[in-house]
């Protein structure tokens, strides 16, 4: 199903009716999209959810697509979106106890790393929006600034000094737990 | 804060394989169907939902009247035209005594007598 037309053109066939180039473009983006939930739900079943979510809605949204924007950035903005509802479900639940998080005299050390990276997006979940959606996409998408303010609609020196204020309340949350 | 930054990276770090893409696509079409099938049938349940409750409502217009209302209606019409019976009933015996017996003490006494005649007084 490799292909070398452009998204846009995929796009205008979808759009014609062909349902390969919806195929074909999924197949283009999978690797990426699903590589940015699994660092995001740090569990592979979840982020394949996840990503499967991503391409329903891109399946209908698709249709009306007016090429205003590059599909990468309509991707990502859909990526955002649906990390930002994960990350707030996972943080009302642990806040709610739903989640099956063990004791701190239970921890088990083989589990250190992932337990701490729970930590990181428990307080990734606490920022504010802007800051949580930059810090996404620079550390899990690791995606340039200039592109992270396309998507998030701002201005580069904002995302930037969003992504600083971040990284900075980060550290003294995280290093004062 | 740079230190702070690369151990944040290194947190997300992630051994992870990508997901079979024929699979993938697989299954996503095959939600993507249950999902369509599932709002079509929601969709239809909604309108049937709706036909049932505008043609109950379109009967009970028609009707006019609470049913209830009705069936009360009729039990006293039913009830008046017993009454209307046995009364006719009962003139027409007394007036028969009447032009039978020479006194009306007798046609009153008889009256008395008969179960029908009581049983309309006790009512009353």
């Amino acid at each position: 199903m490799k292909t070398d037309k452009t998204d846009i053109e995929l796009i205008q066939e979808f759009q014609d009716g062909n349902e390969e180039s919806f195929n074909a473009l999924v197949e283009r983006h999978l690797s990426n999209t699903y590589g940015f939930f699994v660092k995001i739900c740090q569990n592979e079943m979840d982020a394949e959810d996840l990503a499967q979510d991503v391409f329903l809605k891109m399946h209908r949204a698709l249709k009306k697509f007016r090429f205003e924007s590059a599909f990468t950035t309509y991707l990502f903005r859909a990526n955002r979106n649906m990390a930002n509802s994960y990350i707030r479900n996972k943080w009302w639940r642990g806040l709610l106890n739903l989640e099956d998080t063990p004791e701190k005299g239970e921890w088990d050390t083989s589990h250190e790393t992932d337990w701490r990276k729970q930590e990181l997006w428990n307080a990734v979940a606490k920022l504010p929006k802007l800051q949580r959606n930059v810090v996404m996409m620079r550390i899990a998408q690791e995606l340039p600034f200039k592109e992270i303010s396309a998507i998030l609609n701002t201005t580069e020196s904002s995302a930037k000094t969003s992504y600083h204020y971040a990284v900075k309340t980060l550290k003294i949350w995280l290093e004062n737990e | 804060m740079n230190d702070f930054e690369t151990k944040l990276k290194q947190a997300m770090q992630t051994e992870n394989s990508v997901p079979d893409a024929d699979a993938f696509i697989s299954d996503l079409h095959s939600e993507r169907k249950n999902r369509q099938s599932a709002r079509r049938q929601f969709y239809n349940g909604i309108v049937a939902g709706m036909l049932i409750l505008s043609f109950g409502l379109f009967t009970v217009s028609q009707l006019g009247t609470n049913p209830a209302e009705l069936i009360v209606y009729d039990s006293f019409e039913i009830m008046s035209e017993e009454d209307r019976i046995e009364e006719e009933f009962l003139r027409e015996m007394a007036v028969y005594y009447l032009e039978e017996s020479d006194d009306i003490w007798d046609t009153y006494a008889l009256l008395n007598d008969s179960e029908l005649f009581n049983e309309k007084w006790e009512n009353q």
